[in-house]
């Protein structure tokens, strides 16, 4: 459900609305969203393609319909959608689009679509939709649908020549939904539609469409009154990147829309409001810099001048040496996204610093206390390539990256800053939909805490306590056989007010060449607490990667205290007998990163109700941070064991949050929009897995974001 | 302005949330407040209030008598001034630095790179522009821009750099004889002129030069 994380991701799209310069301000006549929140005119669908990688996030509402809808520009041809609607019940959607072919001098553009082909069907329609540019203020659209876009003026499906299946639309639909339903796919009667679009100017366009929508549920359980099917519209875009739009529907009703859209590969302050780097220092010319480091004062000295100066740009020194002619240090970059910008800086701190005999910097950025990679750079390249022409490309060429499992630099840096970190800060936890209120809500404090035994030993933890809210009652928990993994989550904390959302210890290392390790051990997160153990192997310079998990874990107490319980042992979770329920949990995982920006990962393995099966992602990682995704698990609980939506999926959005604030931090806004979650298919949420600890700090990564290296 | 009040009033609201600790910066809300009041002083700091109090303050005395060499450069269209320090040499590269954590390096007067201008010019070739210099000629310039993505930005324009007529300037008490020479510029979708004022030394006492298509020209005077 909408808890906390998905609210900051709200928080973050809502800043991200207010900072963001959106998109592209080339003179193409972009997209217009419609009601639906994908590319059309009203409420009908055109082949107007937004620009790769566009996101945009529409809510739209008439009549007693309301709905909200995220799409993404997946990749240059294909569209996906996320939407939550009201129809006269509250319904989940996904859509995909895929463009056939894009808008030529005769030829218009061509989409072939998917309404809501997962899920309970309520808006199933599948469709194929012309749009044709007029000179250079008109685009006509036109378009064949099916389901719910042949609700008038159907006639036989053309495509009955190929078999004569197509002309009848089965209704396969399972009552929980969830499933693809393919059996549906352009079968039943077909019927055409269509609009017209007229920039009148840049702000303002005019809109009209005959919609073969009949929308008979609409009609039959609500108020709604379907006496045309023509609309008009007019949609105003004050500035790029906003729609409002206001319509005349259906010969009845008034309809209002709102359209934010986002192009991730843009941002108002490209290379950002980062503080000017030191410069590098030519060999010589540094007043800081020790001659050498023969004697153990000089060293120690130029340590701690150095893990000073680090400090205050940002970097924790963990430790240092010179060996020969060469340097080498291990740090932490707490403040820049990019890996690469801290090698940069880093290096140019060093240039400063390192005597005037080495000529050779080995860096070796750390995240939870473990080497991530050893960059090695020539200290003559620092020198000739700074401020150049070209010096990004150059500076990548000639650095070379290793592992770093060695042991650490001789010197350790004593850090001046406490081990003991601590922070209070209100929270806000949204409850959506439990079945009896459609909204429940609680403010109150979060206190959370770190203490760093050592770097890579970590004691944290999180507590709330509640002020004000009406969380405290929880309405109906739906029925199901299995475990209550995850469906009774509402009940955590609502009558305790709060209570211990997390305290473990974690621990990171290097057990060997190209492998990682994660040890977690205590209150894993609100559901689950017990013992973690993961393993990682991923050389510096590969994009594989191959993981391996394995958990015991406890069910959790409601009360958010330490205690752990059984299971509900009924349907609807009233009676908790017999011995608390415990399960070992554990999955292989395979990661890939592809050149293009995206990234596969497959986890195959046992989740927590005690089924087994399989998650497949597929994520589309922009070099700025942005990360879109989708994720979807098949284990062997059955769908109606499940419940509502079949099986888990969702769409993953993640904004880098230097990108919204244009200053720098590492911090990112992550949100997830899932399919109701249910207790099939879940996995123990665990703070720091490796793979996003390490891929970062490996090669692809920071080649990926090296223009950042000299900022 | 009505932008940055906007970014304000939001920033203040969101500060009014925001916790305490130093574990709260990770709060996504804290962030955010932080963030925007980060970005909005950023914009009030570089408004020429401030800036002018710190000229004014400025004597040919006290610019005799810093440790370093002084130069003060404004980001015009900002409108903002601040007195920018040496901080580095690197051949014939010389890199200056604001208390506010701006940088700017110019190759023998002519700009080579900024930072933290929110769109800064990472690097460039301007060998050929150095050669103009003396008595004026055609030559291209090659610029990197950082884009969006993280990407760099590479674009190369074409140039021609042509005398226009002799002044005397004057900067706190010094007159300085000097040939204005102007650099236009154009290629990539990008068109500026860059105009300097140079003496018979070769030293560039002022200029006006292009940084990037967002951050606009900025304006120099050697003190």
């Amino acid at each position: 459900m909408f808890g906390l994380k998905n609210y900051t991701g709200m928080v973050g799209l809502a800043v991200a609305a207010l900072c963001a310069t959106p998109a592209a301000a080339d003179d193409d006549w972009r997209a217009t969203y419609n009601l639906y929140g994908t590319a059309g005119i009203i409420d009908t669908p055109s082949a107007v393609l937004p620009k790769d990688g566009e996101v945009a996030g529409t809510l739209g509402f008439f009549g007693e319909t309301q709905r909200g809808t995220l799409t993404f520009q997946l990749h240059p041809r294909i569209s996906g959608s996320f939407r939550y609607s009201f129809i006269d019940t509250y319904d989940r959607s996904f859509d995909l689009r895929y463009q056939l072919a894009h808008e030529g001098e005769i030829r218009p553009a061509i989409a072939i679509g998917l309404r809501d082909f997962i899920g309970t069907g309520r808006y199933s329609s599948e469709y194929i939709v012309a749009t044709k540019t007029i000179g250079s203020d008109v685009r006509v659209s036109g378009g064949i649908g099916w389901g719910r876009l042949a609700g008038v003026g159907g006639f036989t499906n053309p495509l009955g020549v190929i078999d004569e299946g197509f002309e009848t639309r089965p209704d396969d639909s399972i009552a929980t939904g969830g499933t693809v339903l393919t059996g549906q796919f352009f079968r039943g009667d077909a019927a055409l539609f269509g609009g017209v679009e007229w920039r009148v100017n840049d702000e303002w366009t005019l809109l009209a469409e005959y919609s073969s929508d009949a929308y008979e549920r609409e009609t039959d359980r609500t108020s709604f009154e379907r006496n045309s099917p023509l609309n008009f519209g007019v949609t105003w875009e004050p500035r790029p990147g906003r729609q409002w739009g206001a319509y005349y529907l259906y010969g009845s009703e008034i309809g209002v829309s709102g359209t934010f859209t986002f192009d991730p590969t843009s941002r108002s302050v490209p290379s950002g409001f980062d503080s000017a780097p030191l410069p590098v220092a030519v060999r010589g010319q540094s007043l800081l810099a020790a001659a050498s480091w023969d004697t153990a004062e000089q060293e120690s000295g130029g340590i701690n001048g150095l893990g000073q100066v680090l400090a205050t740009d940002g970097f924790r020194l963990l430790g240092a040496e010179v060996t020969g002619s060469t340097m080498r240090v291990r740090y932490e970059n707490n403040t820049y996204r990019a890996e690469a910008q801290g090698v940069g800086r880093v290096a140019r701190i060093m240039s400063q610093l390192a005597p005037a005999n080495v000529d050779t910097f080995i860096l070796e950025p750390t995240r939870r206390g473990i080497a991530l990679s050893a960059v090695t750079l020539r200290r003559t390249d620092l020198e000739t390539l700074e401020n150049t022409a070209g010096a990004s490309a150059e500076s990548l060429a000639r650095a070379t990256f290793s592992d770093a499992a060695g042991p650490a630099p001789e010197f350790s840096y004593e850090n001046p800053d406490p081990a003991f970190l601590w922070g209070a800060y209100p929270y806000l936890e949204l409850t959506v939909f439990d079945g009896d209120e459609p909204l429940r809500a609680d403010v109150g404090v979060e206190a959370t805490f770190q203490y760093e035994l050592r770097p890579n030993l970590l004691l944290a933890g999180t507590y709330r306590h509640r002020l004000e809210g009406n969380r405290e009652e929880v309405g109906a928990i739906s029925a199901s056989t299995l475990p209550d993994i995850r469906r009774t989550g509402l009940r955590y904390g609502s009558e305790s007010g709060g209570g211990i959302e997390n305290l473990f210890l974690s621990w990171y290392g290097r057990p060997g060449r190209d492998l990682y390790s994660r040890v977690s051990l205590g209150y894993l997160e609100r559901n689950f607490g017990g013992v973690s153990g993961e393993v990682l192997w991923k050389p510096v310079d590969s994009r594989l990667a191959i993981g391996a998990e394995l958990n015991y874990t406890l069910l959790r107490e409601f009360d958010l205290g330490f205690g752990f319980r059984p299971a509900c042992s009924d349907l609807n979770c009233t009676v908790f007998t017999g011995d608390n329920y415990d399960v070992v949990t554990g999955h292989l995982s395979g990661y890939y990163d592809f050149e293009n920006g995206y990234q596969a990962q497959v986890d195959v393995g046992r989740y927590l109700a005690g089924d087994w099966g399989a998650t497949f992602s597929l994520d589309r990682e922009f070099d700025n941070g942005w990360k879109l995704g989708a994720y979807v698990t098949l284990t062997d609980v059955d769908f109606e064991d499940f419940g509502e939506g079949s099986f888990d999926k969702g769409i993953m959005l993640e904004i880098p949050t230097d990108w919204t604030v244009g200053t720098p931090t590492r911090d990112t806004v992550a949100t997830t929009l899932r399919s109701l979650e249910r207790d099939g298919g879940s996995r123990v949420r665990i703070d720091g897995r490796l793979y996003d600890v390490v891929s970062g700090g490996h090669e692809t990564q920071m080649a990926d974001n090296w223009g950042r290296f000299w900022r | 302005m009505k932008k940055i009040i906007t970014k304000l009033t939001f920033a203040a609201a969101l500060a009014g949330l925001s916790g305490c600790g130093e574990l709260a910066q990770n709060d996504p809300i804290t962030v955010f407040g932080k963030g925007l009041v980060a970005f909005a002083q950023s914009k009030v700091d570089s408004g020429s209030a401030d800036a002018a109090a710190t000229s004014a303050e400025l004597t040919r005395e006290t610019i005799e008598a810093a440790p370093v060499n002084l130069l003060r450069l404004s980001l015009i269209s900002q409108g903002a001034t601040d007195i920018l320090a040496e901080a580095g040499r690197n051949g014939t590269k010389v890199t200056w630095a604001s208390r506010e954590g701006f940088g700017f390096t110019f190759d023998g007067g002519l700009l080579v790179a900024s930072r933290r201008t929110g769109a800064d010019l990472m690097g460039a070739d301007v060998s050929g522009a150095k050669r103009s210099l003396s008595g004026g000629g055609n030559h291209t310039r090659t610029l990197d821009f950082l884009d969006g993505s993280d990407q760099i930005q590479q674009i190369t324009v074409q140039c021609q750099t042509i005398v226009t007529g002799q002044d005397a300037i004057t900067i706190f008490e010094r007159t300085y004889q000097t040939s204005i020479l102007e650099e236009t510029c154009s290629g990539a979708g990008q068109e500026f002129k860059n105009t300097y004022w140079r003496d018979r030394n070769g030293i560039i006492w002022q200029s006006r030069q292009w940084i990037s298509p967002q951050a606009g020209y900025l304006g120099y005077q050697r003190l």
